[in-house]
């Protein structure tokens, strides 16, 4: 098992380095010059001098690169650039409401997918399953941010049942569950279609391999054969999706959130844009594309665990 | 002798002579995708004879219409009629999903080719490059990007081909070292084929099938990922009807009208889910296909 | 006394995409307790689906749409789920092909050993169970039985698995076990080790054995009665020693000729001609009539009937062979000739054609960055390990060996498909083995490769035609195709009409014959047939090997010949070279070495060979099965790579490395005491 972590953590450093080099990077083909779009108006040229030497913009280019991966594996993400607030604390004073989306969507797809696809396996063409299989469909293709505004359409215009906007009241939790609902089932849409279809396709899979059908032929117990052996097997695949599925809600979750005007990772960053705030844009970013890659990087992790094939595919001989 | 003939009509053998878009015709799913995107494309090169109206027609006397003879999906804040905004928008959405795919199955290809061939080194290095444009999901890849480079149709098409890039490139990856296992490419070799020869005639018609399958579930994805950027307001700007803009415009005054919303949703829904039926069924059509033998 | 199984007029069919297909038709027979009884046939006679039509598990799509299965007394299609359930694992147990895809891959193999007792022993503790487990699993055969019983299925050899699979299906000690086609995925070796487990467990437990094969051979070595099954019916049912001896339905008969023996030396083998009917189109009458050299015009038109003959055998056929109407054809008598190079002039002093000194061909592992980082090194492979051949003009030589063994290695080093990293090879007394490619392509016209894989050797994209005609585009020789591709559709013995089809559209033997005429393309002076007969049913095989020997003859091809087969060796080989973890253990002519084997390992592999005469079954007496399994080439023993397993073995064995012996001028071997091989026990 180990080597196989070991690999997988150098090839996820690897690649987080790239990642922010790329970002480092990315500063520098601003057209133009981007002290003076900064400063707009009040561009003078002893304003941009010395914002350009504050923002170590004067140096060579792998200088501020170097500066900006030492900087950011300090947790020193930079100062917002109009209110000199460190970033790290804007993005500590959201980061939170973010996860908690992601997560309760993806909660919500699991818990609404995974048993529509273990039903659908098990009664196969039944008309419940083409009932199910046209629906999943429909809802994978179903963006989540037309989902979000349907929703919204529906429930907060029409019936007027559900909030629109924010978080709801501080510190009251039901409030906050209230307005986490439109958001959350935004999110979640998409993903209970993917998952119903993939647990059905990988569970009718495995039960016509020759292992089930031997465990068939040594007597076992229905139950235990689809609901140890069957399942099992059958959820590997599904775990992994899992990890890229909270990439993926995370993304998401800027639609949703500026669309129901929450407080998050994504209306920090489509703010910061509007803004040109390339400083608090490109934190943002690495902040969400390392918590992606550790989300994969837990998915493998898991999987490796389940699935006992994999470690040793390495270390023998 | 023991088996049970299936009837056929003269639609089922008409079609069956069509290699692959007749079976994938023959099932209805298939069909039905199949009709909507015959409509999509069509929308797109006769919009100025389908739309009523220009998309830019400002008509402050009808503003928030409902459905009606004259507009047939309402209209819009400014009274634009929501209708020939979402045909001319079609243009927008074709004028970005195709150009898109261009480039990721441009460079995905030869990346892809150049990592499964050669394989060592090359293959490695390939690999990182693919997983670091894969590291970020895709939205925040495009949003980094967009942010430093502004807003434009042009730089929308750039972030999401090289959105696209990694997925040609693996699934050429994979199909090329597959093929490659082959004993028969090494007879080609020892015969004395030139690399060119094998590519061309042996490596390149295998992976044309998954590549085909990718590109039309991959359509609807740019379709919508350009509507989004679009209504974040970091894709085509306004007052060009991207159906992405129509949503945003509509979700401003959404609680005065819903039909903005609606139409464009409704328009985004159709595409994608006939682009994804399609696709699925093409990829039914020739998967099976490619590793079915005649049983012995 | 009652019978432990009676089936009667059974008959399944499958709903597929062609329509409904019916795969067995009124099969009827019974078993006593303790009796084996062997199922034989060929690919799609139906034999498989008696295993899953018994234990009623007919895949999905299948179904019993007639007939009885009685089990001691019990109609089991009538039986309910529940009633099914106890009964299988318990006294009806089964054993599949392929142990690797029938263990669940996600949990080890004590869970899953448990999970079967307690399904049958509801009231024993967790804890008693793991004793009976534990020791099933040493019955077996299995080393180290308490930590090996934590692991998981892919950490077993397929040997061992196998053997789990065993254990597992015999462990709640049932009456009667189906083992379909347990060993066809094994070396011969260890399929010799498992039948005698088999053997073994059958003595101890009683158990009756309902056993599935397409190998006549290990029927004939382990079966009481045997059923012989075509298309979908029983064809000949008897105890063993009549069916062997005097079989009488004509498909039996033909089988049994066209199975090639190391023992007899046969000129040409009886190959069937025609292929197996699918079961879309089966034709009206006997469904063997087609291929029947003694068919007469009601064959065509009726269905025959059973006749029953002395002691339980019955014919389904409509005449009894013997009693045909004089005008009627007789098997073409077999003509034994002495295993000499009869007509083939073969001069051994000459330059030999192929010519490999010491050579070596090793596989270094690649070790990735993070691996280098880690300070992991790399790993060699000695797939060829030293090797000393000469192939003389003329020569049909035969290599032979395992899994693991390098043969495939060698033939594809030889011909320079694969860089050797040591050693030389010369060819017509030229050396080519630092050759770069562009000189050594002038020399591939004339020594081609026919690959085990037909299918993978076939581009799926090209027609026959067009595959024929690839050596000479690539070559830019200029040719006419349409001259050139039914001569050489002709020479290998394929129709025309054959050069329009997609290689998946051929069977296997036809497949297998496209890459042989490929191959001829260039007029090639040296072949290299890796494993010709390998996936082909026997009948197939032997149009195969005749096609092979009729070549050699027209065309003065030398052969290099890699099988695992002793019988292949024995039908066409002038000399044999027996190769053991890359290395060749034993050289000499075919006749020697199959009477007087001088190297243990030789002596293990004809121990092992199964053929369906049971003269020799009853010669060999007692075999001695050689123990152990084929260590990893990776990890090589000391000295002698055979010394664990072979029953000469000394400490010296252990030590060092022994050198070739010179047995004769023509027979070597590499063993210190190639004298005791052969010793009594």
């Amino acid at each position: 098992m180990y080597i196989y972590l070991l690999k997988r953590l150098g090839m996820t450093m690897i690649v987080i380095l790239i990642v922010m080099i790329f970002l480092g990077l990315l500063v520098q083909i601003i057209p133009g010059d981007p002290v003076r779009t900064l400063l707009g108006p009040r561009a003078t040229p002893e304003l941009v001098a010395t914002v350009r030497s504050e923002m170590d913009m004067d140096k060579p280019v792998y200088v501020q690169v170097a500066l900006f991966i030492w900087n950011a594996l300090h947790g020193n993400l930079g100062n917002d650039f109009w209110t000199g607030r460190p970033i790290r604390q804007a993005i500590g004073d959201v980061l939170g409401h973010t996860i908690i989306l992601a997560l309760s969507s993806l909660g919500l797809a699991v818990i609404l997918g995974v048993p529509l696809g273990v039903y659908s396996a098990t009664h196969p063409n039944s008309w419940l399953d083409h009932i199910l299989a046209v629906t999943s469909i429909s809802f994978i293709t179903i963006p989540s941010y037309v989902a979000a505004l349907l929703l919204m359409l529906l429930f907060s215009v029409h019936f007027r049942i559900l909030p629109a906007i924010g978080l709801g009241k501080a510190g009251d939790v039901a409030d906050y569950l209230r307005h986490l609902i439109l958001p959350s089932v935004s999110l979640a849409i998409t993903w209970v279609g993917y998952l119903a279809r993939l647990v059905r396709t990988s569970l009718l899979e495995v039960l016509n391999t020759n292992y089930i059908r031997a465990a068939k032929s040594f007597g076992l117990r229905d139950r235990i054969v689809f609901y140890k052996y069957a399942l099992k097997n059958a959820l590997i695949p599904t775990v992994t999706v899992l990890g890229v599925g909270l990439g993926s809600m995370m993304a998401g979750a800027m639609f949703v959130e500026v669309i129901f005007d929450r407080p998050g990772m994504g209306t920090l960053i489509y703010n910061a844009i509007n803004d040109r705030n390339y400083p608090t844009v490109r934190a943002g970013v690495l902040v969400i594309a390392v918590l992606f890659i550790l989300a994969n990087l837990i998915a493998d992790f898991i999987n490796s665990w389940l699935d006992p094939r994999i470690q040793l595919v390495k270390s023998q001989g | 002798m023991e088996y049970v003939a299936r009837s056929t009509s003269r639609t089922t053998r008409f079609l069956e002579r069509i290699p692959v878009l007749g079976a994938v015709l023959q099932r209805p799913l298939g069909a039905l995708g199949f009709s909507i995107v015959l409509i999509f494309v069509l929308t797109t090169i006769f919009a100025p004879l389908i739309a009523p109206y220009s998309d830019t027609k400002q008509d402050f006397s009808a503003i928030f219409q409902p459905p009606s003879r004259a507009h047939l999906l309402g209209t819009d804040n400014l009274g634009r009629d929501l209708f020939s905004r979402i045909v001319y928008g079609t243009r927008i959405e074709m004028s970005a999903a195709l150009p898109a795919v261009t480039i990721g199955l441009t460079f995905g290809l030869l990346l892809g080719l150049l990592a499964g061939y050669l394989g060592g080194g090359v293959d490695n290095v390939i690999v990182v490059l693919l997983d670091s444009i894969q590291a970020f999901p895709s939205l925040v890849l495009a949003l980094a990007i967009l942010a430093v480079l502004g807003p434009s149709l042009t730089n929308v098409i750039l972030v999401i081909g090289l959105a696209l890039i990694p997925g040609y490139a693996r699934v050429t990856r994979s199909q090329v070292k597959s093929v490659k296992n082959n004993d028969y490419i090494q007879v080609e070799y020892n015969l004395g084929a030139s690399t060119g020869r094998i590519i061309r005639m042996h490596i390149l018609p295998n992976i044309i099938a998954p590549l085909v399958i990718l590109i039309s579930m991959d359509l609807p994805v740019v379709i919508t990922f350009e509507a989004g950027l679009s209504f974040l307001g970091l894709g085509v700007r306004p007052p060009a009807p991207s159906w992405g803009v129509i949503l945003s415009d509509g979700f401003k005054f959404i609680f005065n009208s819903p039909w903005p919303v609606m139409s464009a949703a409704f328009a985004l829904i159709l595409v994608t889910l006939g682009f994804t039926l399609f696709g699925e069924t093409l990829r039914d059509v020739l998967d099976p296909r490619l590793s079915g033998t005649e049983g012995g | 006394m009652a019978d432990l199984l009676e089936v009667k007029n059974l008959e399944v069919k499958y709903r597929t995409r062609n329509g409904v297909l019916t795969a067995l038709r009124n099969i009827g027979f019974s078993m006593q307790e303790g009796e084996v009884l062997g199922v034989v046939g060929e690919s799609g006679c139906g034999k498989s689906t008696i295993a899953g039509a018994v234990m009623q598990l007919l895949p999905l799509n299948g179904w019993i749409s007639q007939g009885q299965v009685l089990f001691k007394g019990h109609d089991l299609v009538q039986a309910g789920p529940e009633e099914l359930r106890r009964l299988r694992g318990c006294e009806l147990s089964m054993v599949f092909q392929d142990a690797m895809t029938s263990l669940n891959p996600v949990f080890n193999i004590e869970t899953q050993m448990l999970d079967i007792l307690q399904a049958h022993n509801p009231t024993k503790s967790r804890n008693e169970l793991r004793k009976i487990a534990l020791a099933m699993f040493e019955r077996v055969g299995i080393p180290d039985g308490v930590q090996r019983i934590k692991d998981f299925p892919h950490q077993f050899s397929g040997g061992m698995r196998q053997r789990i699979m065993i254990a597992m299906a015999l462990m709640a000690n049932p009456s009667l076990l189906i083992a379909d086609e347990p060993t066809s995925s094994l070396d011969v070796t260890l399929e010799a080790q498992i039948l005698e487990l088999l053997r073994g467990l059958r003595d101890e437990l009683g158990t009756a054995i309902l056993y599935i094969s397409h190998d006549l051979g290990v029927i004939a070595q382990l079966c009481d009665h045997v059923i012989v099954m075509y298309a979908g019916n029983i064809v000949e049912r008897g105890d063993s020693r009549t069916l062997f001896e005097h079989p009488r339905h004509p498909y039996t008969r033909a089988l049994l000729a066209a199975h090639p023996s190391h023992k007899r030396h046969l000129n040409r083998l009886l190959s069937i001609p025609g292929r197996v009917p699918s079961l879309k189109d089966l034709p009206v009458g006997c469904k063997f009539a087609d291929r029947c050299n003694f068919a007469q015009p009601e064959c065509y038109q009726a269905e025959p009937n059973y006749i029953p003959l002395e002691e339980d055998h019955l014919v389904l056929c409509h005449h009894l062979v013997g009693e045909i109407p004089p005008g009627g054809a007789e098997l073409p008598a077999q003509e034994v000739i002495p295993l000499v190079s009869g007509g083939r002039v073969i001069d051994q002093n000459a330059v030999p054609l192929i010519k490999a000194q010491d050579l070596q061909t090793y596989f270094k592992d690649r070790v990735g960055i993070i691996g280098q980082l880690l300070g992991r090194k790399a790993g060699s492979l000695p797939a060829v390990n030293g090797i000393d051949l000469d192939i003389q003009r003329g020569e049909t030589i035969g290599l032979v060996g395992e899994s693991g063994s390098g043969k495939t290695t060698l033939g594809k080093t030889l011909l320079r498909l694969i860089n050797s990293t040591g050693g030389r090879i010369l060819f017509e007394g030229q050396e080519i083995t630092h050759l770069n490619e562009r000189n050594v392509r002038p020399m591939r016209a004339r020594m081609q490769m026919i690959f085990q894989d037909p299918f993978s050797s076939l581009s799926p994209r090209m027609k026959v035609a067009d595959l024929l005609l690839e050596p000479f585009r690539i070559q830019k020789i200029p040719v006419d195709p349409h001259s050139k591709v039914p001569e050489l559709l002709e020479m290998v013995g394929l129709a025309g009409e054959q050069a329009d089809k997609y290689a998946h559209q051929l069977s296997g033997g036809q497949a297998r014959r496209v890459g042989f005429a490929r191959a001829l393309a260039l007029n090639p002076e040296f072949l290299v047939a890796d494993e010709p007969t390998s996936g082909l049913d026997v009948s197939v095989a032997a149009g195969v090997l005749n096609l092979l020997k009729d070549l050699r003859e027209k065309l003065g091809l030398t052969y290099l010949i890699i099988t695992h087969n002793l019988n292949v060796i024995g039908f066409i080989a002038d000399r044999v070279g027996v190769m053991y973890l890359g290395r060749l253990v034993e050289l000499g002519p075919t006749e020697e070495i199959f009477d007087h084997p001088s190297h243990p390992y030789t002596e293990a592999l004809l121990m092992a060979i199964s053929n369906p005469d049971l003269q020799q079954v009853a010669e060999r007496g007692k075999r001695l099965v050689v123990k152990g399994e084929i260590p990893s080439p990776r990890h090589p023993p000391s000295g002698c790579p055979f010394h664990p397993r072979c029953r000469y073995a000394d400490a010296r064995c252990a030590r060092e490395v022994p050198v070739a012996v010179v047995i004769n001028a023509t027979h070597r071997s590499v063993c210190f005491y190639p004298e005791r091989v052969g010793e009594a026990v």
